[in-house]
């Protein structure tokens, strides 16, 4: 827009100033609005307002480019997770036999499929699959969470425990009056009867950093023994549960994702305890927060002081 | 390694970082602000056809989230039409004590956050990220004419907020969408 013609000077213009603030002007402007400025203090002081803004702006905002790039906007895993997604498709449904291998698409000039409504398909696909053997339900699907993705039959233990999780997150997340039968302020209680009833010492993690508060927990009956939630909320009033029981496989187990109609979460076992964190929101946003509650739960403690430091250093530092 | 992959992933793997910081400044929170760069970043590969060149691919990538990061902004607002300014908290940006200047830091990040949304992210396009005026129209679908305008009186208001005298125990509340 700053045209760069020898012609005659145009007049200044508040276009030109505000390219001066940029410095995205040419020399023949920047000269011509440098001579404005010496004679007009007050257009000085105003634009020297606008580059210290500037500047500030830049400055406070500087760091959260230098942080590490999280895993979950790995291009090559994220590309790799698309291309599953795709395959697994054309595995589960004849009727997406047609679609092109992922790598087809890249290139230029190919028509890509809608990989996303391909995901949703999936997941109802299976949904309507698994919904008939296991019944009342809903949609089911679970897959590993690192890049091979696999889903896994309904007989596993620990899908058993993903669906335990999620029917109780739409049993319990949605009670206005009593979501959790102790509170959080009964801390001390909930461990004594959790500890009675299981034989295992409560630990209840923190996602404070997270913005998640913890608001209390209940004891569930299942086939497999006592089984203990803990309910987390934000301040937009959005619910996170963490169910953990013991499990017959005492082998940990890496993460694995899963998707039960709204409710996404995942599940691992840990000690011979198998432990599903849900909620109805993105995977990518509760992934973070397995991971954190995993760490907190294998380390015995919530929290250590240098990964709270690390964590609040990417969310809000308190005041 | 597939070509195509190695080059969709040398291209976009640099811009991350900016989209990020666009991303939280807009959203300021961080864990949302990922999952949004997520969602552009899945929808670049799988459009990767259709962008122009590699000249562009950075606007292109702004104009992504930034429409993302308006229809996710639009929705939030349904939900909860106000939000105290405390509650925003310190924007979710980085530890106080990392920035040269803390306080002064904190005031602009306040202040950037009552700036209607149309002129934040223009700010942050121009100014923080270096965007050109003309792919800052392109980003934000509006006139060169109206980049510039908008540009003067998003910081003319910024002004004015900033030369305001300090009330610590106000509570004023912002609307999330103008």
């Amino acid at each position: 827009m700053m045209n760069e013609r020898n012609e005659l000077p145009l007049p200044i213009s508040e276009d030109m100033l505000q390219a001066w603030v940029d410095d995205a002007l040419s020399p023949a402007q920047r000269a011509q609005v440098d001579a404005y400025l010496n004679t007009h203090p007050q257009a000085t002081q105003r634009l020297n307002s606008y580059r210290h803004q500037r500047m500030l702006l830049r400055q406070s905002l500087a760091a959260i480019a230098e942080e590490p790039v999280p895993p979950a906007l790995n291009i090559h895993r994220m590309v790799q997770r698309m291309a599953n997604i795709e395959s697994g498709a054309r595995r589960s449904r004849q009727r997406f036999s047609h679609w092109q291998n992922w790598r087809s698409w890249l290139l230029p000039g190919d028509t890509p499929p809608r990989w996303t409504r391909a995901s949703a398909c999936l997941l109802l696909g299976l949904g309507g699959l698994l919904g008939g053997m296991l019944g009342g339900i809903g949609g089911w699907a679970l897959h590993s969470a690192t890049q091979d993705s696999h889903t896994l039959t309904a007989s596993t233990p620990m899908m058993r425990l993903g669906m335990e999780a999620a029917a109780s997150y739409k049993t319990y997340a949605p009670d206005p009056t009593h979501p959790v039968e102790i509170r959080a302020s009964e801390r001390s209680l909930l461990a004594r009867w959790v500890y009675e009833r299981t034989g295992q010492p409560l630990m209840i993690p923190e996602l404070d950093n997270a913005g998640y508060r913890f608001m209390g927990g209940r004891v569930l009956a299942s086939t497999h023994g006592a089984t203990v939630l803990l309910m987390y909320d934000n301040d937009q009033g959005s619910r996170l549960i963490l169910l953990a029981r013991p499990m017959q496989n005492t082998q940990s187990q890496p993460m694995q994702a899963l998707s039960v109609d709204e409710v996404r979460g995942f599940v691992w076992i840990d000690n011979g305890l198998g432990y599903s964190l849900v909620g109805a929101m993105a995977a990518q946003v509760l992934h973070p927060l397995a991971d954190e509650l995993r760490r907190q739960l294998q380390r015995g403690q919530p929290q250590n002081h240098s990964q709270a430091g690390r964590i609040r250093a990417s969310i809000a530092p308190s005041t | 390694m597939d070509p195509t992959l190695t080059n969709l992933a040398r291209t976009l793997e640099p811009l991350i970082p900016a989209l990020r910081r666009y991303a939280r400044a807009l959203l300021r929170n961080r864990w949302d602000a990922d999952d949004l760069v997520q969602d552009c970043l899945e929808r670049a590969i799988s459009r990767w056809h259709q962008r122009r060149d590699d000249a562009s691919t950075r606007a292109w990538l702004f104009a992504i989230l930034h429409n993302l990061a308006m229809t996710r902004l639009q929705r939030a607002a349904r939900l909860a039409p106000t939000v105290a300014l405390e509650d925003i908290g310190e924007l979710d940006i980085a530890r106080a004590s990392e920035l040269p200047d803390p306080l002064a830091q904190r005031d602009i990040l306040v202040a950037l956050a009552r700036l209607p949304e149309a002129q934040r992210a223009l700010l942050l396009l121009v100014g923080v990220e270096d965007l050109s005026y003309a792919e800052a129209a392109r980003v934000l679908d509006i006139p060169l004419g109206t980049v510039m305008s908008r540009l003067s009186r998003a910081r003319e208001r910024l002004r004015d907020i900033l030369s305001e005298p300090a009330t610590p125990h106000r509570r004023p509340t912002l609307r999330s969408v103008t």
